[in-house]
Order: C-alpha cells, then structure tokens, then sequence
C-alpha cells in the first residue's frame, strides 16, 4: 500500500465538503500552471526566491511534532521520500541511503521542469526544495537545508539537491547559497 | 453524473486533475507566503498575474469542458473549489456575461490569515486563482476583487468579477491600489 492510500485508510489525510486536512492540517489541492509561471517569473530574483523556499520550509517545521510521530514509525530515509511525493511536485529518492556522507537527492518528474525546461537558466524547485529541508530536518532531528545545485530546467535528465546544514552549505556553495537560502 | 473525484490520478510524485497537474498545498505556507510579501504590492500583482495567466491555460486545457457552455463550466469550478479544499462556494451573475459575485463560506486559507491576525483582504493568490478560472470560463479578460473578507469580521468572503473597466467603476481606489498605473 502506498503511503497516500495508507493515510486515507487510517484518515490520517480526509476530504470534507470544501476542506481536506492532513495529518489534522489544513491543505488544499490547487493547479500547479499559476506557481509555475511565478516561478519562472522570479527565477532570477534571489529575494523572492529566497522568501518561497523559507515559507515552505518553516511550514514543514511547524509541523514538526505531528510529522515527528509519524517519522518514528518508518525509516527515516524512506519516509522523507515518501512524505514529498505525496505533494505532487515531483518523485524524490536519495542517491544512497541518506546518511551525513550521501546527501543527494533526486527529483524526477517535476512538474514545474516539464513546463519550464529550457526556458529558465536558474533552477525552478523552490517549493519541493523547502519543503524536502523542512521533512528531512524533522525526519533526521537536524536543522537541515536544501540547495538545488543542478535543475533539469536547464537540460540535465533530473533535478539535484544538497542537504547539510546551513554552514556546511555556505562552505562549500557560497554562490548557490546567496541565490536560494 | 459529474463527479470531480473520478477526474483525479494519484501516482507517487504527480497528481493530475483531468490529466492537468495540480498538488496539495498546505494552507499555512500559501498563508505566510501571502503575509510575507504583503507589504510589496509590485510581488502581490506578480503573484496575482501568474497564477491568473495559469489559470486561463488550465482552463484551456481542460479541453471538452472548455467547450461547455459557460454556465455549465462555472458550476465545474465549484465543484472542483468545493473538493480541492477552497471552501463553499456560491454565485450570482449579475450581468450576463462577463460581471458576477462568488461568495465563499468558510475559506480555510482566509481563516488561517485571520487567525494569524490579517485584518483587510489582501489575497492575490486566491484573487488570481478566481481571475484565472472566469476569463478561462467567460473567454475574456476578467479581473478580481475581493471585497469582503472573514478576516475583516465578515462571515464570508465576497469577489466581484468583471472586466477591468466594470471594478474600476465600482470599486476605484481597490481597483486603484490592485491594478492602477501609480502605486
Ligand atoms: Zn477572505
């Protein structure tokens, strides 16, 4: 069983006449061509892109002690995957098995790529970025961020995220790091 | 009969609402994210533009509905409000064609603003998302305001759409400060 017809199983994840919660959370389900076309829009503003990446981020976080429980029950590296696939913004799967040493992950099938490929230089997943440093963060009980260092927008096969702490990040990407966290 | 549930794919990393890709959202990071840029308007029109410029194609692209009639297409869009989480929702035409009113009961992202203590409607997301929807619906440029809000103590949320020139008409200094030339 996957984890979103687990989480209807269990109600976990319900949809009520005009809400649907997740977890006890309030989300909603809406079409990706608007924020895809934001995207593309601020790609070259670091600010912007910037303030998107935190907000989702931090909207993981707060979560934490509801996501937390549910962590504990899984491998962690499995249910970080898990978790962001259940968004829709493309399937996440880390390179090996995460661990301070392997620390990539890649994203296939991002919807925003597929919209975008070739019309952006910068990279477009800053909603699936924040969202994979939110849950890994809780997932590993480490304050966690995520650098997208190669986006298939501009012609590579996938798209590839860095996860390390932020000074570890700033080490070793500096330039990366001004444009996205 | 009609019914949204069946339009909706679920694979691991996708899921699409008639072949369209769409994603769940939590309602606090499209809330902060509203309240984060709140005091640059020049963000807030970019945000109103794209997701209204989304809209339209998703429109389009929905393909045999875009060719219903557009009462028809309309009653679609609630549904689909209704099942993606937006809240209840009605409506009145009030000119035929192109002017109306979509009244919204119980707007989970409008709560979460007012629980976080916004006091005036101040959405372009949402307000481009309806925007979006009526051109894709009606065939032509439609814009929104939001007009009241349950974050101003209303019970529910209020949008007029129309053409530019009917809310400038109606509404001038909303229209003035969401679409005018001086800011
Ligand atoms: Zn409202």
């Amino acid at each position: 069983m996957n984890l979103l017809d687990a989480l209807l199983m269990s109600r976990k994840m319900k949809f009520e006449d005009g809400s649907i919660t997740l977890y006890g959370e309030s989300v909603a389900i809406l079409p990706l061509e608007g924020f895809i076309m934001y995207a593309s829009k601020i790609a070259s503003d670091k600010s912007t892109t910037k303030i998107l990446y935190s907000t989702m981020r931090n909207s993981m976080l707060e979560q934490r002690n509801k996501l937390n429980a549910e962590s504990k029950d899984n491998d962690p590296s499995g249910w970080i995957c898990d978790s962001i696939n259940l968004y829709g913004f493309g399937k996440m799967r880390y390179e090996k098995p995460l661990s301070s040493q392997n620390r990539t992950m890649i994203l296939e099938c991002s919807p925003f790529v597929k919209i975008l490929k070739g019309k952006s230089s910068a990279p477009v997943d800053h909603i699936v970025r924040g969202a994979l440093a939110g849950i890994a963060s809780i997932a590993t009980g480490q304050e966690l961020h995520a650098l997208e260092t190669d986006c298939a927008v501009s012609g590579r096969e996938n798209c590839r995220f860095i996860l390390d702490s932020k000074e570890k990040l700033v080490n070793e990407f500096r330039e990366l790091c001004e444009m996205q966290i | 009969m009609f019914s949204v549930s069946k339009q909706v794919a679920i694979e691991e990393g996708a899921i699409t609402l008639n072949k369209q890709p769409v994603a769940i959202f939590p309602i606090s990071f499209l809330g902060d994210y509203i309240i984060n840029i709140k005091g640059d308007l020049n963000e807030g029109r970019r945000l109103y533009e794209s997701v209204k410029k989304g809209m339209i194609e998703f429109s389009v692209s929905l393909g045999e509905e875009y060719q219903l009639t557009s009462r028809i297409f309309l009653d679609r869009w609630i549904k689909y409000c209704g099942f993606a989480g937006w809240g209840t929702v009605s409506y009145k035409i009030v000119e035929e064609g192109n002017c109306g009113i979509l009244s919204i009961a119980e707007l989970p992202l409008h709560k979460y603003l007012r629980d976080k203590g916004v006091k005036v409607p101040s959405d372009p997301l949402f307000e481009g998302f309806i925007a979006g929807s009526a051109s894709g619906t009606f065939k032509t440029d439609i814009d929104v305001i939001e007009t009241e809000c349950i974050c101003s103590g209303r019970d529910i949320c209020v949008y007029y759409w129309g053409p530019k020139e009917y809310l400038k008409e109606k509404f001038p200094d909303r229209y003035e400060k969401l679409f005018g030339e001086t800011q």
